[in-house]
Order: C-alpha cells, then structure tokens, then sequence
C-alpha cells in the first residue's frame, strides 16, 4: 500500500505535538504525530472531543467576523484543513490518545484525516 | 529654586523631539535623556518617559478591545528570555527592542503585544498568510486569543514540547499565529511576542523544527 494511502496501516508511536484546553481547563483538542514503521511514514492530525467539535461547528456557522468579501477573495488560495478526527471521550488525556491510537490499525474514517508529513524536519 | 510648573507638565517637546531619532539602547539617546531629565528637574517639570518621545499611535482596534496603542520601540527584552523558546531569530543582540501594541480589552485587561517575525531568518519570514483575506483572518483569530489570554479565559492551543509557545487557528483553515507568553512587565502587565506563522502543513513543519527546533 502506498505512503498516500494508509488504510491498513499499523501506528507504532504518537507524539501530542499541541493541546488545546477550554476555558474550563478540561483538554479538548490536540494535534498528533502519528507514525508507522510498516512502511516507515509520519502523519498529522487534529483530534478533538466531540463536545468541543460540536462547539466549534456552533461558532463556526454563527462566525459574523467574515466578511462576504474576505471569503470570496479568500476561497480561491486559502489552504484549507481537512475535518478533525472526533473522538467520543469527554476530555483528551495522554491514556485515551495512547489506548485510541497506538498499536491500531488506520481505518478509512482515521485516513481521510491524517495529513502526510514528508522527509525529516529537523 | 522656586518651582512654578505643574509635575505634570513636561519640558516644550521641542527641547527633546531630536531624541526620537536615537536608538533607545545608544549612548547619544541615554546621555541626551539625561540632559533633558536634568533640565525638567531644575525647572520642576516631571521627568520624561519613553511615551513622551516616541508619542504612541492609536491602531484600528479589534473587536474585543477598546484600546490598541502602538509604542514605538514599546518593549525591551533580554535575550536570553525567549532562548529556550525561539531558535531562529536574526538579531543576535543582547537586548531585542520592538514596537508593540499596547491593548485593552473591553474588561479592562491590559496587554503589551510584540512582534518578533522581522527578527527571524528571512526563510521564516516568509511562511503565513499570501494575501490580505488570509492576513485578516489569522490576525482576527489571533487577537481573540490575545483577548483570551489577557482575561486569562483559556481556550488557546499551546505546543506541548516548549512551554510558554502557543499558536492561533482559524477554523476550517491551516493558517497558524504562533507567539509566546514573556512573562509579566514590572506592572504585572502582560506580555507576548507573536514570532511566526504558517499556512501549510510543510511550513507548519518548518515552524516546528526551525523556529521551535522541536522533533517531529
């Protein structure tokens, strides 16, 4: 199976690269290094918990700071980041991102997510 | 000697106005502060302060704020308080000096907000927004943290391998602010550095590993 496509995939490590925390502190959202050895390959993705996507969409649809002409200059260069990878617990900790992720297989839902990292980056 | 200005006054600007043209950290600046204090001081006019000569401009102010001041030459910090944090700055000086936005949000937090990306490799210059849509959604999104982090309100994403470094997201975009917390002022006030953006995943990749030299 290509790099590109990485359902069937085994993840073998996983580094929380950012965290996001509401205001209540309870840890909602983090970006993740997902790595695979079989083939050697790195992936981003953005995990949050479901309540705090629900949110987000709530913001989002009630975004009044955008204007009509801001998003119409804007959709024709503005790179734009795939959905979140929802997860169903109610707050992030290193166990569930650790039971959730390492040692399982990537799925369609989990790919459609991931975004390729290439080459080393330091 | 008989005084007969009030402390608040201070001496005619004309007598100090060639200051502004001075680097604050130079020798002519800090010799030419002194005359000048000197002088404010016989003539029981109050002692100057860098807002008196670098008068600040007020700025388009975001929603949230009610007062966004730019200080020229605002904020002075030592180096060695972002290394550890910031790995490509150019300005290789002990001290880095910048303008910064002084802001206050509608409940009356109080800011300071620096910007470090002229101080960076001109590589990392380069990263974030490519058009004036895109700059404007990421300062948006930026300034609603600031507001969060000086109302202490929470909600920001912060990067895990540096303490300190944070970054702000518009939705449904991969356009990424990334500044860092400097601490409070002697005030208690405040302070951030904004120091690098990103609209890729690739540049995102370069943030991390050349501004933040953090492994993948």
């Amino acid at each position: 199976m290509s790099e590109q496509n990485p359902v069937g995939h085994v993840i073998n490590e996983v580094v929380v690269r950012a965290e996001q925390h509401n205001p209540a502190g309870k840890w909602v959202g983090a970006d993740l290094a997902l790595v695979t050895y079989e083939p050697p390959a790195r992936y981003i993705v953005h995990v949050v918990t479901k309540s705090h996507f629900a949110d987000e969409q709530i913001k989002s649809a009630l975004n009044v700071d955008d204007t009509i002409s801001d998003v119409l200059s804007g959709l024709s260069s503005e790179v734009v980041e795939g959905e979140p990878y929802v997860l169903n617990d109610e707050v992030l900790t290193d166990e569930v991102i650790t039971a959730k992720f390492v040692g399982r297989t990537i799925m369609p839902d989990l790919a459609a997510c991931l975004s390729p990292v290439s080459g080393p980056t330091v | 000697m008989t005084t007969t200005q009030s402390p608040q006054e201070t001496l005619p600007p004309e007598l100090y106005a060639d200051l502004a043209s001075y680097d604050p950290r130079s020798h002519e600046y800090q010799e030419g502060l002194k005359v000048a204090n000197e002088l404010a001081r016989e003539c029981g006019y109050r002692l100057l302060t860098s807002e008196d000569i670098f008068p600040p401009t007020q700025l388009e102010v975001p929603s949230g704020f009610k007062n966004n001041l730019l200080l020229k030459n605002g904020l002075t910090i030592p180096r060695a308080d972002i290394e550890g944090k910031v790995h490509s700055l150019a300005n290789n000086q002990p001290e880095i000096v910048m303008d910064v936005q002084r802001m206050v949000t509608d409940r009356g937090a109080s800011i300071l907000v620096g910007d470090l990306r002229g101080s960076m490799t001109s590589q990392t210059q380069k990263l974030g927004p490519e058009n004036a849509a895109e700059t404007s959604k990421l300062d948006r999104t930026f300034y609603t943290d600031v507001k969060n982090f000086a109302e202490q309100n929470g909600g920001l994403y912060s990067v895990r391998a540096v303490p300190g470094v944070y970054y702000s997201k518009p939705s449904k975009t991969m356009l990424r602010a990334y500044w860092i917390d400097l601490g409070g002022d002697s005030d208690g006030t405040r302070r951030i550095a904004r120091i690098a953006d990103a609209r890729t995943k690739a540049e995102e990749e370069s943030v991390y590993s050349k501004v933040l030299k953090t492994p993948f």
